[in-house]
């Protein structure tokens, strides 16, 4: 096996409800790269985002997929986020009652203490947590809200990318979080997102749009319709798609089904 | 009849009534109202699941439960069990009245320099030797012996309690702590609170039941009763936290003047069999009242909680809020009643109770009764029982926390809207520490909702 894929999905087929939603999916993911996934509503990006994380009720089918060599879906949800895979939710759930900061702190601790890593103090957690929040630009005050309550659009797509600075995983998966961001808090993230980029850490952008990518230099672009990726290329891919839209490929049936 | 199964009316806590006729001794007008109260329980006994107001709530229990009364507070009580450093305390300095098995405990107790200063803070026994004319006058008035079986039944014992008396315009600079503990085996105690609120005084009051360690069954059946005058408030903290064996029924009436304000926030987390019924009349116009609430349930606890908000009078404000927390296979029952009388004209009521379910054996029944005769009037209610939110879950778990941790930050999520809300220095700290072991969580700035997602 190549030691550097970080992540190898491989004929992965699976749905919901006996519902087939991922119809074989290849895909691999190199330490260092960034990987747009783009594709009509409903073709199946969030699907594969949940399935890669370890939400509960899908079932998988037919395929694989390792993480740094390991049977990532054999591994509990909290397991893959200590080894290192990250979500940045399309829709961020909102928790009441659960302060924003201290459900941070202790995510990072409970990954640190996986890895055998020493916990980390209220100082040296108060430090990070201020680093990272200038870094995404993120309002102090949102710290000591609920997780996500009453936030904006915005301001729930700010802090998931401030989560990601805070828990530095290896494979960042960003489900559509340019999506409800103004122009400035687009840059804002973008730039965030970019000085968080490393060679030892990969990330997969799900969107719709050009504009991220104009920010993100993605290494691959996949389109991905009716559970397939039916084309996958280099940055101008995304370019000729913002042009063209997804008519010009050879969508399978079913692609154009809406999503929400 | 031989059998243990039943208890005739008459026959339950005989023995213990006529034993009250000979130990106790008191002022005449007493001596009536424990008479009153001995008759009211003697003419019905127990209430039965038969009837309407406790039909999910079963005292057989209690009928079983062979609980004896430890006698009056000159009886004289074994407070070996009971180590004063072990007791649950407020902040420092604060006002503690501590009574075991139902009678007051001057050396557990630490009064504070109000008590004197026209302020009346202590025993109903020392209050009796004294006899101020506002006892009489207050003492049963609100709670009345013929209120119901179990009131009767705490009547025909009172002998002790805690009492609080503010004149007009007095207030106490901290909250006064009323800790029951229950130490012997197999007791019966019937405490009893009375606080009498004057004119714009204001207080806070943490009523608080306890188990010492090695105690074993018992029965606690208290009564409260509280009067509000013009423009008073008061803050009532409300803590059940019996033993396992544990049985507890309470009742706490209320009775607001006009702009008075009453805050309630009660919290059950530990008990067999717990039943609270809060009755509060909003008496007089402008009268406002806060109820919250958060049972915390598991094992094979049953917690049933009535509650009864009273428009008598115009332009009147309740607001409720009772949580419920229910784990294993525990029962909870919640019942809001809310009746708005024909010239109770511009009253606000809502009322809420949310439930989540946290184990397939849990049981929650909830009941809201709203009686609206006025016209000109803002009344909601909504009660919800929900599960866990799965998605919420895995939100938590994808951060890293493993799911008996990301359970509990939910739970405790849940659960941080009342206990926060409680006020009291210290005091939400503790009670998070007990229900959630003792990871600190800064309180979250915006006021929270529920957690289940409909
Ligand atoms: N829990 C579910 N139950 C039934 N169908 C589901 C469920 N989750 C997803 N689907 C269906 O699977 C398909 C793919 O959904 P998914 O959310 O992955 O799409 P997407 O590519 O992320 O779309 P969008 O661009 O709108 O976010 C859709 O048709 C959707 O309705
Ligand atoms: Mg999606």
């Amino acid at each position: 096996m190549n030691a550097d894929i970080m992540l190898k999905i491989s004929g992965l087929r699976a749905g919901i409800n006996g519902e087939e939603i991922l119809r074989g999916i290849d895909l691999e993911v190199r330490a260092g790269e960034v990987h747009a996934i783009m594709g009509p509503n409903g073709s199946g990006k969030s699907t594969l985002a949940h399935i890669l994380s370890g939400r509960p009720g899908y079932e998988v089918m037919a395929g694989e997929v390792l993480f740094q060599g390991k049977d990532l879906l054999a591994l509990e949800p909290e397991e893959r986020a200590c080894e290192g895979i990250f979500l940045g939710f399309q829709y961020p759930v909102e928790i009441p009652g659960v302060n924003n900061n201290y459900f941070l702190k202790a995510a990072l601790n409970a990954i640190r203490k996986y890895r055998g890593e020493e916990e980390l103090d209220a100082f040296d957690l108060l430090k990070i947590m201020k680093e990272k929040a200038a870094l995404v630009e993120l309002d102090p005050s949102l710290l000591n809200r609920a997780v996500n309550e009453g936030f904006s659009g915005g301001e729930k797509k700010r802090n998931e990318i401030f989560q990601m600075a805070v828990l530095d995983p290896k494979l960042a998966i960003l489900d559509e979080t340019d999506s409800g961001l103004d122009i400035d808090a687009l840059r804002i993230v973008a730039e965030g997102i970019n000085r968080l980029r490393r060679s030892d850490n990969a990330m997969i952008l799900i969107t719709h749009y050009q504009r991220l990518l104009d920010y993100i230099q993605p290494d691959y672009v996949h389109v991905l319709s009716g559970g397939r990726i039916i084309k996958s290329g280099d940055s101008s891919l995304a370019l000729a798609l913002e042009e063209q839209g997804y008519a010009w490929l050879d969508t399978a049936p079913g692609s154009s089904a809406k999503g929400s | 009849m031989k059998s243990s199964q039943t208890v005739a009316p008459g026959d339950l806590f005989g023995a213990d009534l006529a034993r009250a006729h000979d130990e106790l001794s008191a002022p005449s007008w007493l001596t009536a109202l424990r008479r009153a109260g001995e008759a009211r329980f003697r003419a019905s006994g127990l209430p039965t699941t038969a009837q309407e107001e406790w039909r999910y709530t079963s005292l057989a229990a209690i009928a079983k439960g062979g609980f004896r009364w430890s006698g009056g507070t000159g009886a004289g009580r074994d407070l070996s069990s009971v180590a004063a450093s072990a007791l649950p305390a407020l902040e420092a300095g604060s006002m503690r009245l501590v009574f075991v098995d139902g009678a007051y405990a001057a050396d557990l107790s630490t009064l504070g320099p109000e008590s004197g200063a026209g302020v009346w803070v202590g025993s109903l026994a020392a209050a009796l030797a004294e006899s101020p004319p506002w006892l009489e006058q207050h003492l049963g008035r609100y709670a009345a012996p013929d209120h119901s079986a179990l009131v009767g039944l705490n009547t025909a014992f009172a002998d002790d309690g805690a009492l609080l008396h503010l004149p007009p315009g007095t207030r106490l600079s901290g909250p006064l702590h009323i800790l029951f503990v229950a130490a012997g085996a197999c007791v019966a105690a019937h405490p009893r609170v009375l606080i009498c609120a004057g004119e714009r005084s204001a207080a806070t009051v943490v009523e608080e039941y306890r188990s010492a360690a090695g105690a074993s069954t018992h029965y606690n059946n208290a009564v409260v009763e509280m009067s509000l005058g013009t423009a008073a408030e008061i803050t009532h903290v409300r803590l059940v936290a019996e033993n396992e064996g544990g049985c507890h029924t309470a009742m706490v009436q209320v009775r607001q003047g006009a702009d008075s304000r009453y805050n309630c926030h009660q919290v059950t987390t530990g008990g067999a069999l717990v039943r609270v019924d809060t009755r509060v009349e909003l008496a007089a116009p402008g009268a406002e009242c806060v109820l919250r609430g958060l049972y915390a349930l598991r094992g094979t606890m049953h917690a049933d909680h009535h509650t009864f908000v009273d428009h008598a009078s115009p332009e009147c404000h309740s607001d409720e809020r009772f949580k419920g927390v229910v784990d294993d296979a525990a029962h909870a029952v919640f019942n809001g009643r809310v009746l708005v009388r024909p010239d109770a004209q511009q009253t606000v009521a809502t009322q809420q109770n949310p439930n989540v379910l946290l184990s397939p054996d849990a049981c929650v029944d909830t009941k809201p009764e709203l009686e609206i005769y006025a016209d000109d009037v803002k009344c909601e209610h909504g009660a919800t029982i929900g599960q866990m939110d799965p998605l919420a879950l895995f939100y938590l778990q994808s951060r890293g926390l493993d799911q008996a941790a990301a359970r509990t930050m939910l739970i405790r999520g849940f659960a941080a809207e009342i206990i926060d809300g409680i006020g009291v220095p210290g005091l939400g700290q503790r009670l998070h520490d007990e229900l959630f072991g003792s990871a600190p969580q800064p309180s979250v700035v915006a006021a929270s909702s529920g957690m289940e997602r409909s």
